[in-house]
């Protein structure tokens, strides 16, 4: 035989035996493992830990300190379940809160904004994105606009808020969960919406401060569900 | 004397390719498997289903590399240092047992390896099979993109209330809402046509390669971009008789069209002009 194992060393042979010896490494450390248990990491990703705390949200709604609740109920928008929930404080006329609880493990933020806008129908302007930091220190970016239908005018809030922070963005909620994952961890979400009526005709950056607390003290509860 | 001289190289060449195939198979045929039956059963996910062209695609890809494995063994054994850092690169993908990176990894890996056996020629010889199973490895981006699918959704429900009008409807058109008859249609994102379109260009890309036609630029072109277009009319057609369907109550039409095997028919049917342009029209062409 004039098979040599030294031959196997020579420089364009060593490049070889490195895509061997790492494929054999992740066989050994990842995929026997795998086989023997049969459970393969790639079919389940992490649980969100407190899912039944969040979802009881669509029953119970958010309690928001300061405000009261007058009327709760949970209705199908698009195709998915919301709360609707109406505030009330002092002669306020009442502040519409939408919340949708993620739905299970695996479901993911898509075109929330689109179906609210649908069932709505709200016409918007003035849109722009609010930045905010609730006092537990999350860093939030909301969508904020003006929305019109024939009867009202609303200053509208929407984001997804999590555990840390918040976004209006699905894709910016991904790359978090992404991350997460990578930690063996997730990032659940509730999408928000928050509906404040305003004077038709009035400046509207008038509302940015009722509309930036409002949206603050809701992250904040919902801050309180994530970590129950 | 030469026949000695020779088999032992032989035997050894193909010990490490069959130990790379091997350890290839331990790695990948469980996640492989799993993709298959997502596709066929439809239980994973809808974004899956966006690449169930590898069900063509990946069986396609390994025959073309098999056909390539004389031309493979004729080329110089020279390695590119990039090949490690694919490796590296795949392997920590494959650890972290994420969902979209073990299936990445996947990609990474093959390349990885042509370039560690063979250097850059090894990845231009089988660039087309490579190609292939990188279009056909899910991941995320169908979801990534539906934010921005509004545009082509707008224009569908507009073109389709466009044509239901025509013939008498009496349709009105809100944004992506479709009110036939006084009830609402939804053009979802998911019904944007992306999914038929992705798989459309996948199965010309093949048509191209297989008819030898992908040299030409032109040939290439016009099959991809009457492909696009084939799609898109499609598309509007039958989110036009969804919505037709939906709004003469037939509901038992709407389902065999949406959620039945009338859905794949109709892909059938895009897939065969796609075809039949080719071998009619564009094959014919000079280069």
């Amino acid at each position: 035989m004039k098979f040599q194992l030294s031959k196997l060393l020579l420089p364009r042979h060593i490049s070889r035996l490195i895509i061997i010896l790492v494929l054999l490494l992740l066989v050994g450390f990842s995929a026997i493992p795998s086989y023997l248990t049969s459970k393969w990491q790639w079919r389940k990703p992490p649980l969100v830990t407190n899912l039944a705390e969040i979802r009881a949200l669509l029953e119970d709604g958010l309690d928001i300190p300061g405000w009261e609740t007058s009327k709760q109920v949970e209705a199908r928008i698009g195709s998915y379940r919301w709360s609707i929930q109406l505030l009330e404080k002092d002669n306020h006329e009442p502040v519409t809160l939408l919340l949708r609880p993620l739905r299970g493990h695996e479901d993911k933020p898509e075109v929330d904004w689109m179906d609210l806008r649908g069932f709505e129908g709200w016409r918007s302007d003035l849109e722009r994105k609010l930045e905010f930091t609730s006092d537990g220190g999350a860093k939030v970016t909301a969508n904020f606009f003006r929305g019109r239908t024939r009867a009202q005018t609303l200053a509208v809030l929407q984001w997804y808020a999590s555990p840390n922070s918040g976004t209006p963005s699905p894709a910016v909620w991904f790359w978090q969960d992404q991350w997460a994952q990578l930690q063996g961890k997730r990032v659940p979400w509730v999408a928000v919406c928050i509906a404040i009526p305003v004077k038709p005709l009035g400046n509207f950056e008038e509302n940015l401060t009722l509309a930036e607390s409002l949206a603050k003290t809701v992250q904040n509860a919902l801050m309180a569900t994530f970590s129950t | 004397m030469e026949i000695e001289h020779k088999s032992p190289l032989l035997w050894e060449k193909n010990l490490v390719n069959g130990v790379i195939l091997a350890l290839l198979v331990a790695l990948y045929a469980p996640l492989v498997t799993y993709w298959f039956n997502g596709w066929l059963n439809k239980s994973i996910g809808i974004e899956h289903e966006y690449f169930s062209h590898g069900i063509i695609g990946l069986p396609f890809a390994v025959y073309i590399a098999w056909l390539n494995r004389k031309k493979w063994s004729r080329l110089e054994n020279t390695s590119h240092p990039l090949s490690l850092v694919l490796l590296i690169v795949a392997g920590a993908f494959y650890l972290s047992g994420v969902w979209d990176f073990v299936n990445l990894s996947l990609p990474l890996v093959l390349i990885a390896i042509c370039l560690g056996l063979k250097g850059i020629n090894g990845c231009k010889l089988n660039y087309f099979p490579l190609l292939l199973v990188l279009l056909a490895t899910p991941n995320s981006i169908p979801y990534l993109i539906t934010p921005y699918t509004l545009p082509l959704q707008k224009f569908i429900a507009g073109t389709a209330g466009f044509i239901l009008i025509q013939f008498g409807l009496d349709v009105t058109v809100e944004q992506i809402y479709l009110a036939v008859g006084g009830r609402l249609v939804e053009v979802a994102p998911y019904c944007a046509g992306l999914k038929m379109l992705f798989t459309c260009l996948y199965v010309a890309l093949m048509v191209l390669y297989w008819t030898d036609c992908l040299k030409s630029r032109k040939k290439t072109i016009l099959l991809l971009s009457g492909s696009v277009m084939i799609s898109t009319m499609g598309n509007i057609i039958r989110n036009t008789l969804l919505s037709f369907f939906h709004g003469t109550d037939n509901a038992s039409a709407f389902y065999w069209l949406h959620d039945s095997w009338g859905g794949d028919v109709y892909s059938a049917l895009m897939l065969g002009l796609i075809l039949l342009l080719h071998t009619k029209v564009i094959e014919k062409l000079a280069p």
